[in-house]
Order: C-alpha cells, then structure tokens, then sequence
C-alpha cells in the first residue's frame, strides 16, 4: 500500500546549494559563491532518494540494484520508478506542529498594503498585437513582491482574488526565514602560512531560522520504506535529519472562478508553485501550446526570470559529469487565463513530465476580477473570447 | 500618424556585473550603451525622432553618426546612453526594424571577433556554440504606447519573453550560465582537449597583439583558469582587435583622435590597458609619493624596468621589447588627473605598489606553468619571491622616502591602502517625474551626464558609465566621498532642485571579485538607499576579503530641510571631517571608538530618539576626552579650542551615528557610522585634506 507522505528536513548546521554553475577557484583573489535558496526540487530529491536508499540498507556507494530503481528510479530522471515527488515547501513551526509557506505570486506588488496585478488595455508590443499586459490595478506603478512569503490562508486569499485583505499575520519576508552568512575558506601554503592564490573561497551558507524546515511530499511510498535519519544535503557536507509526516499540506486553491465579460468565461490565474520547464508558447498571449490546454487562452503573464537548471550525473559511465542547464521559469510565475466554464486542468503539473517526477512545475490556480469588459482580444482560440 | 515607441535593452545588470577585471567593467557598459545607440540610430534612419533621452549632444550618438561634438577631441570612450529609450516611428515602419538592426551590429561584432581570434582554430564544437550564444543573448524589449501610461513598466511586468537555449558541457568562468566555448569536457576526460583549445586561443591572442606567439599577453589577457563562453570572449577580446576590424565593427575607435592621425600602437595599448583595482587603490599612495620625492619615484620606475629586465621569468619573455612593458606600462597614460605628470612612475602596473604582489605577478606571468605539477609550481613560487626580493627592498625604499608624517595612522598609509572605492548612483522616481515632464527630466539629465565626466576625472576617478540618470565609476577611497556628494549635488543643480540622486558607494579590497563589489553596490543603492532609507540618500559598505564588515545609510542630509545647495551635504561632510579628526588623534581614536562599541554599544542601541537627543554628544564627549587632563594646558585659548574642537567632533559623529533614516523620527545609535569613519581613517581617507 502506498499513501502521501511528507519529508521534512531540518538542517543541523547551515545549508549550502549551488546551481550547476562553477564555482570560479580562478577568481583573482578569493572565490565567492552564494547559496541559492530554496534548493531546486531535484535537489531535495536527490538527497530524498539516498535516504530512501540508505534507510533499506544502500552501503552509500555502490550502484543501485533493481529493487531500489524499481521504487526511487534510476539516475537524474528517476526512470523506471514508481515514486512521485510534489512541490517543495518551507515550514515554519506554529502552535505544536507546522505550517506551510508558499513563495508569492509575482502578480503580487506592495509592500504594507498589496494589490494583485491584472491584465489591462491591449497594446502592442514586442510579444503581440493588441496585448494586455499587465497593470497595477491602483494606477500605481508598484514592482512585483520579492523576498516574500505568504501562509496558506495568505495564498488562499490571493488565488481568490483578495490580495488587499492581506496583512501581516498572512506574510514572511525571507529574512525572518533564512538569513545568509559569509564563510572564509582557503588552501593554506605550508611554507609562508598564507592562503595560497586563488585557493581562497568565500562560500555564503543559508542558516535557517529556528523553527523553521523544508519539506516535500512524496507519493507512491511503499509501506515500509523509512529514509535515514540522517542525510547530506547539499554542499559543503551539510547535512539534514529527515522525518516522515503523514499527510502533507494541500496548497489553496480558489473557492471559485470569476466570470470573464459575457459570463460565458473564466478568469483563472495558474501559480506556480515550484519551477517549471515550459514551451516558448507560454510566454506569449494566445493558446497554450501543451496537449489538453487547448481550451485555456493566456490573457497576461507575469513571469519570473528564467533560472538554469543543471546538476551532475554522478552515475558512472558516459554520462557521468555535468547535466545541461536547462531553463525554468521559477515558482511565484503567474498567468491570466480565460477558460470555459467547468474546466480544470489537464494535469496537476506544468511542463516536462519527467521533470514532473521531482515536484517540478505544480500549481495553484486562482482567479481575479477582470474590469476591462469592453475589451476585445483576438489572440485567442476561442473566436468568442470576449471578456 | 507617428506612434509613440519605447524600447528597452537587455541583460543589463548581469551583463555588466559579469565582469573579471575593470576593463571587462567598461566592456560591458560600452557595449551595451553601444547597442542602444544603434537601436536610436535605427529609430532616426527610418525618419523617426528620439523623444527620451535628448541625443543631440550626446558624444555616443553622434559617433554613431561619425560626428563628434563640440570640444570632444577623442572618439567616445565611456558609455553615455542609457539602455531604454522613447522615440516616435512614423506609421509604417515596424518596431521590429530597430530590433534587427541592433541583432545585425551585434552579429557584426561577434563575427569580427570570431574571425579574428577563432575562425581557424574552432573546435569541432565550438561555432554550434558560438551561434547558439551570440543569437540568443539579448533581449530587446518594445512597446507602442503614451509614457504616461508607463507602457514599459507593464511590459517589464510580463517580464519573460523568451528562454534561454540548454547549455550543456563545462560552463563559462565568467559567465556561469553558459557553456564555454571548447565544448570538451573536463569530467568525461577531455581536460587535456579543452586545455589545448584555450592555449590557442591564448596564443592567437599573442599574434593578434604582436603577430607572433609565445608572448605572455596572451595568459594575461586569458588567464589560465578562465574558459569562456561567447559573450564573455566578445567582451573580453574585442578591444584588441585590430583597429580597422575594430572601427569596422563598432563604428569609430574609443580614445582615438578625431582630429588627427596618430600611433596605431598607441591607441590600440589605450583600449586595452585599463587601469586595475590594484591601481586605483593605490592611488591616493601614488599621488603622496609624486608629490613628495618625483625623483625617488622615478628611481622606481626605473627598478621596476631593470628588475624585468635583468631577472627575466623562465621562457616567458622575449629577448625584445615590449615583455617588460607589460608591467612598465601597465597604466598606458594614466588615466588618473593627479598623475599626469608623472609619465613612467604613473604608468606601472598596480601589483608593482604592493609588495606582497610583485612575486605573484612574476608567477602569473609564466607560461612554463602551464599544466605544471604542485611541486613545479611551488619551485617556480619560491623562485619568483627570491626574485623579487631586491624590487620589493626598492619599493620599501621608495616607502620610507615619501612616508605621510604623523602618527599611527599616518605611518600605516606608508604602504599603499589595498581599498579602492566603486560608486553606482541613480536618480530617484525618474519615472515619475519623466511622465511629469519629459522633455525637462532629458535636458537636466543631458545636462548632469556631461558634467558628471569632468567630476570624476577631476577626482582621480575613473567613469565607467554616465547615462541617463545612472553613473558607475571606480574612485580611490580619498576621493570618494566627495565624488558622491559632487554627483548629488551636480545632479540637484541640473534638475534645479526637482530632483534627486541616491549612491551605494562600495569599499573593497582590490582582489575582490569586481562581480560581487559591484552585486553588494546595487544591494546598497537599490535596497538600502532607496528602498529601505526611501532615497535622496547615501550607502555605505566597507567591504573586506571576508565580507561586509560595516553598512551604513543617511539621507545626504544628517538634518530635514538640510540645505541642499551649501558646500556639499552634511552626511558626506561630517563623515570627511571626522576621518581627518580621527586621523590626527590615531591612538586616542582607536582606544575611544573600542571605548563607545565595549562599554556603551549595546546600551545605545536601547536608547530612544529622546534619550540620545539628551545624552549621546555628552556622553561621547566624555569618552573622548577621558583620560585626557585638560587642565594641564596652560594656556586657556588653547584649552578651550580642544574642548569646542572635541565637542564639535562629538556633535558630528553622534549624526554619523544616527544617521537620518525614513525621516527625522527614527534616529538611533549606529556604530557602524563609526566604523567607516575609522575605516578611512586608517586606509588614508584623510589624504583627501592633505595631510592632517
């Protein structure tokens, strides 16, 4: 039997997460690199999948046997296997247990009092004709929320389209949550008791703050299967005590979508709750380019950059180094979306399925009040799409 | 009908912070500043009007144009248009026209580039790479629209219009997110493929600069540790291409006359000897030793010549010149306003004022360690301090004839300080008022570009950019506050009041990575000056090799309703005066600064605005001048004149200590004020004055 499940880590030391990028050892000087944080979800899973591993007795070196890939997969895209990863999450302790964070929609702008960007009037520009990007709905020209992280109840509010009712029981700034600190490493020389050139590093590490962990569900876990106590995670040999909750936190969803226009549409914002890998069709107005979307029309977007994912295959083989860095659009991305009533999606993930299995691409969906009603597109699939 | 059009260009901040050394800094900014010159130019070719910024004096623009402006001897050589700009399109004429040209001048650039550097010695992987980076960097964002509306902003609010391509194999030095151009693999057992690839390209950098190889430029201008992708070879090789392909590419030639023929060799040694961090923090130094003893300097100089001369490095040198100049003119022509007389001293490579530097530069000027082994290495290490040993006795030599007089502090800055100064400012709301009034916003800013060039260079700085309403330059820590403070108030002046600029103004060690000096001047300007202290405000950070070790921010004004047009503000003035003050009574200073933070550091911090409004400058006071028996100065004048003198100085480091944040109401005790205070006392700050 299998069920959902919830890993949390809690750090015991700092953390230390790079991105596939060098770490420059031939900086002039000393090599700085900082921690990005929160890690990728391939990298929870990463360190997920070898305690999973070590839990049913893996020695922590040696090559997977078929009882172990059958369940956690093989290599970086998990092939083969059965377990399912959802989107990681940060936890903050309250009131004996845990509660979940959610990283803000970029649709979000403000800093005490917040509002939820909107598309406005069509123009044209270099993504279109006749574009509705977006637009602060206080005619103000506030820049979308960094650094910020909201409750469920705080999400629940923004997918339902009531960004304003926010205050600060609903949101965490990241530096209430992580606060980044500056190592010295060096290579020293023998003979004169200095750092040898460019054998200096400056690694900033991520300590979290008390009380808080990360987390990431997981599905498909066969009964039986515990992690290892204790797990590396990251660089740096740091490393995380893993525990396994039982039912993970189902991120808030809106209560119900608004009528676009003629009422014969919906207005639907999709979130990204974890980073997704997407076609160039979703970043542009118009119908979404993935099988089973044909129905949705992208009204505007608020995107965030795209962050390269990479990593290293450490099987041993060909394949074996650096993986390519690919491009993600991250979490918080939102895009307006028209759809018909009674739609849902097609499938709870974004993007490439085989990246679905690390938790990459979920979502949240909300809606938003669409004032613009004499406003006629012609970007979308639907002829009607009057709104 | 003509129809409104904005445009903006990027990556700006990664591009221009991916940088190793300051002339990669300038690249970066030319480049980009460069490209928005050709999209305006684009705009005009097809009978349209640039609206924002006013181009007409602009000395990019016209070059673009092969014009120069009046009084401009030299073509451009910093960067003055700013990456976004508003012009209007007659109907008909496609945005997308603009966007091709700008894709069609960088495609010209690579090629010059490729051509040049790479075109015979490519790996089989490379030109795939090569096409896929150079045609997929920049991201030139458009809309049609009225300013008042603020089109661009929404635009930047979808922010994502493309994505980048996937980027296998090793990865860029410089530039992380991009693979580096050999396509080999180092952990598929390709190190030895890719390492020959970059020697290569290492040795046709040689040829290009000497048409000959087995120079030592070639590792210099490519360091053995650095294997980059295409943009980052762009940026890095594209001012040692020879000057026609170079004119060819860009349009004219930075720092050539535009009146008259001159040395090739010359202009081309211009473009690619930029001064170093090394060299702007040794500046202050530099400019105290010339003016002291011309003659020891000159000695120097001319040790520094023999020492490359008559202690040649294995195999690296040639037997002719121009090997020792590497080092000899480093600094072709000074670029430095206080040093232009100083001819050969002025012009050594900034290692040759550090003494524990001198032995590195002999080691990282040696091709024989090429893939050595660590015993190799180290022999070759030791061979060098050995080697070195009689010019670093010279330059100690040099130290004790030119040292400041004075105290501690004064016998500290017999060496040169390692701290050289980076300052980014940036104009506050300039959205805002450009939808209040366009056509004003672009004369001041017109207006305040022109003059901000003559600041620096009259500050012993070096501009990297002035565009628009931003300004990047590399200052020596004397002069940095007061270049700061000039900017600011030039910039009220040019907007007669209207408006205002704030500054992160960065400290560092000359061998921080420029990226992360640079990351920590945008976290001060963007977060700190602006965000957090709501503008019109100054931003500090001493930076050390370990990290920031002090952070402070005031508006310029220590008091609302400062005068904004007296002799500068009162945060950069009292910070300035105290250096001096601190620099005079080392000793005590030191003691009184570990006196306020042990003793009364973590009380004041507790202190509401009304408790440090009654006590703090007393209570300073009375830590200044403890232990100190005023009573045994006879005279009473002069007794006097050290009370009013230490009270004065009290009164101000307790504004630098509260300095004005979010308004007059939230004033409390900082002692990171102090700190920096302290910081540019001990790293010759007070130079500025003259000495105490």
């Amino acid at each position: 039997m299998t069920a959902s499940r919830l890993f949390v880590l809690s750090p015991t030391d700092t953390l230390f997460f790079r991105d596939g990028r060098p770490y420059n050892q031939g900086d002039e000087g000393l090599a700085h690199a900082h921690s990005l944080f929160p890690p990728h979800p391939s990298t929870l899973t990463g360190a997920l999948r070898a305690a999973l591993a070590l839990g049913r007795g893996w020695d922590g070196g040696s090559a997977w046997g078929d009882d172990l890939t059958k369940v956690l997969g093989d290599g970086p895209d998990m092939a083969g296997g059965t377990l399912r990863f959802g989107a990681p999450l940060l936890l903050r302790a309250r009131n004996g247990g845990w509660e979940p964070l959610y990283q803000a929609p970029r649709a979000l702008v403000g800093t005490d009092a917040f509002a939820l960007l909107r598309p406005g009037r069509p123009l044209d520009c270099d993504l279109g004709e006749r574009v509705r990007l977006p637009e602060d709905p206080d005619g103000l020209r506030r820049k979308p929320v960094e650094d910020l992280w909201l409750t469920a109840a705080g999400l629940a509010l923004v997918l339902d389209g009531r960004a304003a009712e926010l205050d600060a029981r609903h949101v965490v700034r990241s530096d209430a949550l992580w606060t980044a600190e500056p190592r010295v490493g060096l290579a020293l020389d023998t003979a004169s008791r200095t750092a040898r050139h460019g054998q200096l590093y400056a690694p900033v590490h991520v300590r979290l703050a008390e009380g808080v962990a990360l987390a990431q569900p997981v599905e498909e876990l066969p009964d039986g299967w515990e992690p290892a106590r204790l797990v590396p995670l990251g660089g740096e040999h740091r490393t995380a005590m893993v525990d396994l909750m039982a039912e993970p936190p189902v991120p808030p969803q809106a209560t119900a979508f608004r009528p676009a226009g003629d009422g014969a549409r919906r207005c639907v914002t999709l979130v990204l709750l974890s980073p997704a890998r997407v076609g160039e069709g979703w970043l542009r107005p118009g119908t979404p380019p993935d099988e089973g979307w044909s129905d949705a029309e992208i009204v505007s977007a608020c995107l965030g950059d795209p962050l390269p994912i990479g990593g290293w295959d450490s099987r041993p083989g060909p394949a074996r180094g650096p993986r390519p860095l690919r491009p993600f659009l991250p979490a918080g991305s939102t895009w307006f979306l028209h759809v018909p009533e009674g739609w849902s999606p097609p499938c709870p993930w974004l993007g490439n399925p085989t990246d679905a299995r690390h938790g990459f691409g979920r979502f949240a969906l909300g809606t938003f009040p669409d004032i613009h009603t004499d406003i006629h597109t012609d970007t979308g699939a639907d002829p009607q799409g009057v709104v | 009908m003509d129809r409104t059009l904005h445009v903006t260009l990027g990556p700006v901040q990664d591009f221009i912070r991916q940088a190793r050394r300051t002339r990669d800094l300038w690249a970066g900014s030319f480049l980009l500043s460069w490209l928005s010159g050709v999209a305006m130019k684009a705009v005009t070719d097809r009978h349209g009007k640039i609206v924002f910024p006013l181009v007409e004096q602009d000395p990019l623009y016209n070059a673009l144009h092969k014009r120069t402006v009046a009084g401009q001897a030299v073509w451009p050589v910093v960067g003055s248009l700013p990456n976004r700009f508003e012009a209007t399109l007659p109907e008909g004429v496609r945005a997308g026209e603009v966007v091709e040209d700008v894709h069609r001048a960088w495609n010209r650039l690579a090629d010059t580039v490729w051509d040049v550097f790479l075109s015979d010695i490519a790996a089989p992987g490379t030109e795939a790479i090569w096409q896929r980076q150079i045609n997929g960097f920049w991201q030139i964002a458009w809309a049609f629209g009225a300013a008042k509306d603020g089109v661009l902003a929404r635009r930047k609010l979808w922010h994502t219009a493309a994505l980048p391509g996937e980027e296998g194999g090793d990865h860029c030095t410089i530039m992380g997110d991009w693979q580096e151009l050999s396509g080999f693999v180092r952990a598929r057992g390709q190190a030895k493929e890719q390492d020959d690839f970059w020697n290569r390209v290492r040795n046709r950098v040689n040829e290009v600069i000497y048409g000959k190889d087995g120079m030592v430029d070639g590792a210099l201008e490519l360091r053995r540790s650095e294997r980059l992708c295409a943009i980052a070879l762009v940026k890095r090789l594209f001012p040692l291409l020879p000057l026609d392909r170079f004119e060819g590419a860009i349009g004219w030639v930075p720092g050539a006359s535009s009146e008259a023929a001159e040395d090739q060799r010359e202009v081309r040694l211009l473009l690619r000897k930029y001064p170093s961090t090394a060299y702007m923090a040794a500046v202050p130094w530099l400019a105290n030793a010339w003016k002291r003893d011309p003659n020891a300097c000159r000695a120097y100089a001319k040790a520094v010549r023999g020492h490359w001369r008559d202690t040649p490095i294995e195999r690296d040198l040639p037997d002719d010149p121009p090997g020792p100049e590497i080092v000899t003119h480093a600094e072709r022509r000074t670029r430095v306003a206080a040093l232009a007389g100083s001819r050969a001293f002025g012009e050594l490579d900034g290692n040759m004022f550090f003494a524990d530097a001198i032995a590195r530069r002999r080691t990282e000027m040696r091709l024989d360690l090429h893939g050595a082994d660590a015993t190799r290495r180290k022999a070759a290490v030791e061979a060098d301090h050995r080697a070195a040993e009689p010019l670093v006795e010279a330059l100690r030599a040099l130290q004790a004839a030119t040292a400041p007089s004075g105290g501690r502090r004064q016998e500290k800055m017999r060496e040169a300080s390692p701290f050289y100064a980076l300052l980014l400012m940036d104009g506050d709301r300039m959205g805002e008022r450009v939808k209040e009034n366009p056509e004003g916003v672009s004369a001041a800013l017109s207006a305040f570009t022109r003059e901000a060039e003559g600041i620096v260079r009259r500050k012993d700085g070096l501009l990297i950019y002035a565009g628009g309403d931003d300004v990047l330059a590399l200052l020596p820590v004397h002069t940095a506050l007061d270049t700061a403070d000039s900017l600011s108030q030039a910039f009220r002046i040019a907007f007669a009041g209207m408006a205002t600029l704030s500054a992160g103004l960065v400290f560092a060690h000359y061998a921080s990575p420029l990226g992360a000096v640079l990351d920590k001047a945008h976290a001060a300007l963007e977060r700190t000056a602006k965000e957090a202290n709501g503008r019109d405000s100054l931003a500090i950070v001493v930076m050390k090799r370990g990290g920031p070790v002090a952070e402070w921010v005031s508006a310029w004004d220590l008091d609302p309703g400062g005068d904004p047009g007296g002799d500068g503000s009162a945060a950069a003035a009292a910070l300035q005066h105290l250096t001096g003050a601190f620099a005079e009574e080392d000793e005590r200073s030191s003691a009184f600064l570990y006196g306020i933070a042990e003793r009364y550091g973590e009380l004041l911090i507790q202190f509401t605005s009304d408790e440090l409004d009654a006590d703090l400058v007393n209570l300073l006071l009375a830590e200044r001048l403890k232990g100190r028996d005023l009573a045994s100065i006879a005279d009473r004048g002069e007794r006097d004149r050290v009370r009013d003198d230490a009270r004065r100085h009290m009164e101000e480091l307790a504004a630098v200590c509260r300095p004005r944040r979010g308004g007059a109401n939230e004033r409390h005790f900082d002692l990171d004020g102090a700190l920096i205070v302290k910081f540019l006392a001990d790293n010759g700050g007070w130079f500025a004055g003259g000495e105490p």
